[in-house]
């Protein structure tokens, strides 16, 4: 795993505990969680789930709407806490961190795709990509330099100027998917990245987004309904009715 | 498809011998079986002697005799009215895949394992084709035809799963009913239409959660 390499580098402005994290991480394994249980008001989500992956491994997490996939996804990257059981991401147990320290370690080393509307509407492409860097004190000629590599990266550099008002579905998918990569992170969370695109288009980013990661050696862990975005994986693991009804090794 | 149908397609391109048509078919069709040679021959005959294509003239270079074939105007008109009739959509018959189904959930045989072992088979089929390295945009195309054939199977699995979980006795009997009423696409649409209301429902919940 070397989330090092491409263009994920400023110069000059390495985060200081970049490496000290990667060191902490298990042997192979980016995320475990473990016995993981969520409830919302009135409905049971997740039922005791364990999940497990490995540096550079594209898992596909899938199950019949309602199965709480979303739920692990959210629990896994820690933009929610699970009500039971523990997730360790990348060597940290997100339970014992305060809500700043996980928003920083999202920030830092974790990328993440959700399905609409998460590109910050008063800024333009560019800027939205270049975001996670400038709140992380990069100089803006560099981070912004960085954001319009990742946008060309992603075929979006069309669009670097445009408000996300402006743009179609696929193309805010593009700049978020960027967004995503800017910082070269070492695990991606994405949920359901293509469910609002019509076929060809969400092929287009979902094959985006998995040609980036393996490039990077990075791990993928992504929510689907599209049994197609899931034969891009490595694994899937099934879900149903929060808890796992079956796993199988694609690769 | 008929051999005949696509040999015509071919040569509608412009004269052609042979060598030429096979190669033609082999590129349009190329994750599929290649057309033999004496395939290529026999259809010739058989478009010559239903005077769907004629000879052209026949080459002779420095090696064998080869003759050119071209598309005749009836040929032509055989050709548009094959594009013109669409395909019969195939219909879900009695194959392998139903076969097993059935049979798995009618005699209870671990039914809930043997829907997760057919669907990581079929991902895994699934997985090959989508990295088999696209050659030009219509042999692309005759792969996306396998990933969605392979799609509709998983769906219609997936209905078939849910039977299972649903009630086990009672499933087999409305499994065949479904098989024998619908379509692939049919099941797709009701199945797709379901899950994403379902879906947006469950996203809402999670932004409560965060927020």
């Amino acid at each position: 795993m070397t989330p090092q390499s491409t263009p994920g580098d400023l110069p000059g402005t390495p985060p200081a505990d970049h490496l000290a994290a990667a060191d902490r991480v298990p042997a192979g394994a980016v995320l475990e969680a473990h016995g993981v249980q969520h409830a919302y008001r009135r409905t049971v989500a997740l039922r005791g789930v364990d999940l497990r992956v490995e540096a550079g491994e594209v898992v596909a997490v899938t199950g019949p709407s309602g199965c709480g996939k979303s739920t692990l996804l959210h629990a896994a990257a820690g933009l929610l806490v699970p009500q039971a059981g523990t997730v360790t991401l990348l060597g940290r147990d997100l339970a014992r961190l305060t809500e700043d320290e996980r928003a920083l370690l999202r920030r830092r080393e974790v990328g993440i795709v959700l399905q609409f509307g998460q590109l910050v509407p008063e800024l333009t492409a560019v800027d939205n990509v270049a975001l996670p860097l400038l709140l992380d004190g990069h100089p803006a000629d560099g981070a912004r330099r960085l954001a319009l590599d990742w946008l060309q990266r992603c075929g979006a550099e069309d669009v670097a100027a445009t408000m996300p008002s402006d743009m179609s579905g696929g193309e805010a998918q593009r700049v978020a998917v960027a967004r995503a990569l800017v910082t070269g992170p070492s695990v991606v969370f994405a949920d359901e990245p293509t469910g609002s695109l019509d076929t060809l288009a969400g092929r287009q980013v979902l094959g985006l987004l998995v040609a980036a990661v393996r490039e990077r050696g990075a791990s993928l862990v992504i929510v689907t309904h599209d049994n197609t975005v899931a034969a891009r994986s490595d694994r899937e693991v099934r879900l149903v009715d929060g808890a796992v009804a079956a796993e199988a090794v694609l690769r | 498809m008929s051999t005949a149908d696509v040999v015509l397609a071919l040569l509608s391109r412009g004269p052609a011998h042979g060598y030429d048509l096979k190669r033609g078919h082999d590129t349009w069709f190329d994750q599929g079986r290649p057309l033999a040679f004496g395939q290529v021959y026999a259809t010739l005959a058989r478009l010559e002697r239903d005077g769907l294509a004629a000879v052209a003239h026949t080459e002779t270079g420095g090696g064998p005799e080869r003759t050119v074939y071209e598309i005749t105007p009836s040929g032509r008109a055989r050709l548009a009215a094959w594009i013109d009739e669409p395909a019969e959509p195939a219909a879900p018959g009695a194959d392998e895949l139903i076969r097993k189904t059935v049979a798995a959930l009618r005699l209870g045989l671990d039914p809930a394992g043997f829907v997760a072992r057919q669907r990581a088979a079929h991902l895994r089929r699934m997985r090959a084709l989508e990295q088999a390295p696209a050659t030009d945009p219509t042999s692309r195309l005759v792969v996306e035809h396998a990933v969605a054939h392979l799609d509709a199977d998983l769906r219609w699995l997936e209905v078939a799963a849910g039977y299972v979980a649903a009630d086990g006795v009672a499933a087999p009997v409305r499994l065949l009913d479904h098989v024998a009423a619908d379509d692939h696409a049919d099941v797709d649409a009701d199945d797709h239409a379901d899950e994403s209301a379902a879906d947006h429902s469950d996203d809402h919940s999670d932004d409560r959660s965060r927020a």
